[in-house]
């Protein structure tokens, strides 16, 4: 149990567990700190953008509250009761309007933006800026997925730590310095990354978008509805942005075991295939003049006669990208219904694993880490290469054995190798015994459906 | 990029704790290595050298006054044009070469020789006006030295 | 020793080549080194502490008490960091100790390593200072050789031209090979510096003393300055004095006698209008405000910041307009571009200051300038937000009458023969101009 400290916010005492952040803190109290440049999940906060100002009693200058930790006692005053903050937050914001063209009614982000948010919560309300803006082109393919208009990014760097630190590519970078600063890739070439998508959330203007997306709706005339990815095992949590019935946008969810906030390329930009040409969209009925469609009443009445005529002779299959959540209500329809009481995956899985199961997120916990398996991690299941990344950032030993491994394995070896490390005497074997928070992740075919991996699990002593 | 930069650049990347300490060396090296200046083939040579991409080479290179990301003449004349510099009269002297060059500052003469710009404090404020030719100071430097100092550079060929 | 003009600093670098290893010797250098060899380490940094040595770098941050905020027991090693970026308009006081005194600086470094227990030392210099680099390069190697160095590695690391370097924590980025913009504070160095580990950073100067402390004594070396700084410091005038160069001298000497005095007065008979005293980001004195003593506390009370000592001294055929918008486009062009209030302030100042200087603005502009001021000053991430701010509104406050005459008058009232007319800056240099202020 963590230790508590007791601090107080605009007049309201609040307590929070001793590593809090401010910018959390506050928020347990009620009370907003605004910010731009603050994200935890890109690392240490920056204090760049100068929008979470805040007075703390005893400091004589404005702190960048994210910046801060929560401390007993510390007595901090935001807008809201300090007009020397107010005016901080205020002047960050006019300096940050000084250049930010007034786009919104072209602007994809109007209506989703923190900068309108902000600037009517806090901004000055009228502009003294009378210059020349700087202005580029517009947009500037990033990418072709990802489109910059440069006049509008307000250089919060939470793209260039995002590909930094998290994707850890390296390839989107600030370049130049001061005012002549600016977002870019090494001689405009594409970004390209499994991840680059994720920029498009982290940016808080409209500076970098979807291509995809561009000019596409507009904020009053869509649902999001919560959803589910299905491009991979993961099941990164989503939301579906519909308009007019459509999907046109996939954005994050942050569901902090599974995917922390973050989506991989192919999961953001691969929904323009519900509106395929020869994607089967209404039920068809096999007739004597071959398929014919029906209304989604009359197929499932056909399939319900159907169902119960059988008598229990009926196989299931399953794709394996149903959500738990529609497998199970699959399952209490056939054996409730219908009297089935077994389906098949196109891959099994192994009720052995059940005693060892984690969530993602235990992977960033972890300080050794073993993956086995013929398919690097990143293109079997995307996101949970960058839980890997932030484990090795956190210090955590990654130790990849495939073909393409630090430890070379032959394909289709994998299984041999589990055998060999549970074998006495094996060093990593007796690493994994040692270690206080080892993890182990299977990314392959075969396996047995992770009986494996629940065997040397078992072996090891997990 | 030659061998032997190449290796000076693994020597210098082991001088430090951790190695990307050496990116303002390397890029230094190959900048030289370049005819005065960094091509985008200079910084990839530079990333493949530091295990690092050309993009965060480009980053670092753009940062700082004395990386130069466009071509640059064989000899490089600098100015000071800052407070105490020119409370002494550096826009006269930056006139004078302007003149004597037929070009304006931050541009570079025609035969690719000279490449003239004017900088900030250059730290010779006690001896202003300061010239920096090719990384030499040159303090005071008045505009009637300029023709002699011109005439020197082109005579060292 | 001249009791009545003790150099410390520069000591024998008129008479001899103190750049080379046996003529330091000769007067005595490696001496104090020695003796501080001897002491246990925590003596060693006492011996800092009572001779109250501030940090000549423009903070005046007592080095003792710096040293003794280094977090012990991390497991990380302890570093020693030497701040050569010297790039303080006005300033060229470390230059001197690097190319004439290399190895004063080799030896407080080795003295400091010992006090403080590190064995890595970096020398972060500027990269425009070549010259020099060769001298410590040289001098560093001499060293080397001659067993000097007892285990511990001097790092020279050459910068590549950037003023913001020379704050703590962007150098600290810049040598780590990222970008050189500072970081947010808390932590400080001390407890998470370069790479993360324990970190003491200081100002060449402030290390090249530590070895005359050591030999003097604490007492001794403190009879010489004022109390609350004791020591010398090497002031640099510049400008328009008749003799412009770098003079050491005690803490506390008056501005006027440096002016007057050592630097011969004002050049070519005119008249003092305007004295800089700590390098351009320290506000700015008048002729009425300069007795003051040149010492951390008395200059702050008369209004300005001791800063590097580097006194710039304008005469009357300067335009303070034109000067304020020099001071400024050096800002702007040496801005970082990390926190907002800086990187689009200094660019409006710019911008307000051009209008304003070519008879373009009105009345309503100096109230926007002061606006734009008071909204950067203390809200960005680090010093140079407020440097920035210092010159444009001193001069504003100052001398407002001279920018009521551009407004009013619709020009500058030299009429084209301020001393410093038509200065071009580096940040003209690039295109587009983002300094630009009519509509296309």
């Amino acid at each position: 149990m963590p230790d508590l400290v007791s601090l107080t916010v605009d007049d309201r005492v609040v307590q929070v567990p001793s590593n809090t952040g401010l910018v959390e803190a506050a928020l347990a109290a009620g009370v907003e700190i605004p910010v731009f440049c603050y994200e935890p999940r890109l690392g240490a906060p920056i204090g760049a953008c100068r929008m979470c100002l805040v007075e703390i009693e005893g400091i004589p200058k404005l702190q960048a509250g994210c910046t801060l930790t929560a401390i007993e006692g510390m007595v901090v005053r935001t807008a809201a009761t300090s007009a020397k903050a107010a005016d901080g937050q205020e002047s960050t914001l006019e300096f940050i309007l000084v250049n930010h063209p007034l786009d919104c009614p072209v602007c994809d982000k109007g209506g989703e933006c923190p900068l309108q948010d902000l600037t009517f919560r806090y901004g000055p309300g009228r502009t003294r800026m009378t210059f020349p803006k700087v202005t580029f082109d517009k947009p500037i393919p990033v990418s072709p997925l990802i489109a910059l208009d440069r006049e509008r990014c307000i250089l919060c760097y939470r793209c260039t730590r995002f590909s930094e630190e998290v994707a850890e590519d390296g390839l989107l970078i600030a370049r130049n310095r001061g005012a002549r600063s600016e977002i870019a890739t090494f001689e405009d070439e594409p970004y390209r990354s499994v991840f680059s998508g994720n920029v498009i959330e982290l940016c808080p203007v409209g500076a970098l978008t979807s291509s995809m997306y561009r000019f596409d709706a507009r904020p009053w005339e869509i649902q999001n509805v919560p959803t589910v990815c299905t491009g991979c095992a993961t099941g990164c949590n989503v939301t579906a942005t519909i308009r007019e019935g459509k999907v046109k946008r996939i954005l994050s969810r942050n569901h902090a075991e599974i995917d922390r906030g973050w989506l991989c390329d192919k999961g953001r930009f691969t929904y323009p295939h519900l509106l395929a040409r020869d994607r089967i969209t209404a039920p068809l009925q096999r007739g004597p003049k071959g398929l014919k469609e029906v209304s989604w009443d009359e197929a499932l009445d056909a399939a319900e006669e159907m169902l119960r005529e059988a008598e229990g002779a009926i196989v299931t299959a399953l794709s394996g990208s149903e959500t738990t959540e529609i497998a199970y209500a699959l399952g209490r329809l056939l054996r409730g219904g219908v009297g089935v009481h077994s389906a098949v995956l196109p891959e099994a899985t192994s009720d052995a694993l059940e005693a060892f199961r984690l969530p993602l997120s235990a992977i960033a916990e972890a300080e050794l880490i073993v993956v086995v398996g013929d398919d690097p991690v990143v293109e079997r299941a995307p996101i949970v290469d960058l839980w890997l990344k932030e484990a090795r950032r956190r210090g955590a030993e990654v130790v990849a054995c495939s073909p393409t491994g630090t430890v070379q394995v032959a394909p289709g070896g994998s299984a041999a190798l589990c055998q060999g490390i549970s074998a006495a005497g094996n060093e990593l074997g007796q690493r994994l015994r040692n270690a206080d928070r080892a993890v182990l992740v299977w990314s392959g075919p075969g396996g047995g459906g992770g009986a494996r991996i629940a065997e040397l699990a078992h072996e090891l002593g997990f | 990029m030659t061998p032997q930069t190449y290796e000076r650049i693994q020597e210098l990347r082991r001088k430090y704790p951790q190695s990307r300490s050496a990116v303002m060396d390397a890029l230094r090296l190959a900048q030289t290595e370049h005819g005065g200046w960094l091509p985008p083939e200079a910084l990839r040579e530079v990333a493949d050298a530091l295990d690092v991409t050309p993009a965060y080479c480009h980053s670092i290179a753009s940062f700082y006054d004395m990386y130069h990301l466009e071509p640059v003449g064989k000899h490089m004349v600098e100015v000071c044009t800052n407070l105490s510099c020119a409370l002494a009269g550096a826009q006269a002297v930056l006139d004078a070469f302007a003149h004597e060059l037929g070009v304006r500052p931050g541009e570079t003469t025609d035969d690719g020789e000279m490449t003239l710009r004017a900088i900030e404090c250059a730290g010779g404020c006690g001896r202003a006006p300061v010239v920096v030719v090719d990384h030499v100071y040159h303090e005071p430097l008045r505009p009637e030295d300029v023709p002699g100092l011109l005439q020197e550079l082109r005579g060292r060929e | 020793m001249d009791a009545n003009n003790p150099i410390l600093l520069m000591a024998g670098t008129q008479e001899h080549d103190l750049t080379r290893l046996d003529e330091y010797r000769a007067v005595g250098g490696y001496k104090a080194l020695e003796r501080a060899r001897a002491l246990e380490p925590q003596a060693v940094m006492d011996e800092i502490s009572a001779a109250t040595l501030r940090g000549r770098g423009g903070a005046g941050f007592p080095m003792g008490r710096k040293a003794s905020l280094l977090a012990k027991g991390t497991g990380k090693p302890t570093y020693l960091v030497i701040n050569a970026d010297e790039s303080e308009p006005g300033a060229f006081k470390d230059r001197d100790v690097l190319r004439m005194t290399p190895h004063r600086l080799i030896e407080g470094c080795l003295i400091t390593a010992h006090g403080i227990g590190s064995e890595s030392v970096f020398i972060y210099i500027r990269g425009e200072y070549a010259h020099e680099f060769d001298v410590m390069r040289d001098a560093l190697e001499d060293a080397r050789t001659a067993g000097l160095l007892g285990g511990v590695t001097i790092v020279l690391h050459r910068g590549a031209g950037a003023y913001i370097c020379g704050e703590e924590t962007a150098l600290l980025e810049s040598l780590e090979g990222q970008r050189g913009q500072p970081r947010p504070r808390p932590p400080f160095p001390p407890v998470n510096g370069l790479y993360g580990a324990p970190t003491q950073i200081n100002n060449v100067s402030t290390i090249a003393l530590v070895p005359k402390i050591i030999e003097l004594g604490a007492a001794e070396f403190s009879k010489i300055g004022v109390p609350s700084a004791p020591g010398t410091a090497v002031f640099s005038l510049s400008g328009n004095v008749a003799e412009p160069g770098n003079y050491e001298r005690p803490l506390g000497t008056p501005l006027r006698e440096l002016i007057y005095d050592v630097a011969g007065g004002i050049a070519g008979g005119r008249e003092l209008k305007a004295v800089i005293p700590g390098g351009s980001s320290v506000p700015v004195l008048t002729p009425a405000e300069i007795d003051t003593q040149m010492d951390y506390d008395s200059i702050q009370a008369a209004g300005s910041f001791f800063g590097s000592a580097a006194i710039i001294v304008v005469d009357d055929r300067c335009c303070m307009v034109q000067l304020a918008l020099r001071a400024e486009q050096f800002y702007m062009h040496e801005s970082c571009g990390k926190c907002t209030p800086c990187r689009v302030g200094t660019r409006w100042l710019v911008q307000l200051l051009t209008k304003i200087e070519e008879g373009r603005g009105d009345r309503s502009d100096l109230d926007l300038l002061e606006g734009v001021c008071d909204r950067m000053l203390g809200k960005s991430l680090c010093a140079l937000g407020d440097f920035a701010v210092y010159p444009v509104a001193s001069y504003l406050e100052k001398y407002r009458g001279e920018f009521e005459a551009h407004v009013d008058g619709h020009g500058c009232p030299f009429g084209g023969a301020s001393s410093i007319e038509g200065t071009f800056a580096p940040i003209d240099q690039h295109a587009p101009n983002l300094a630009e202020t009519v509509h296309a």
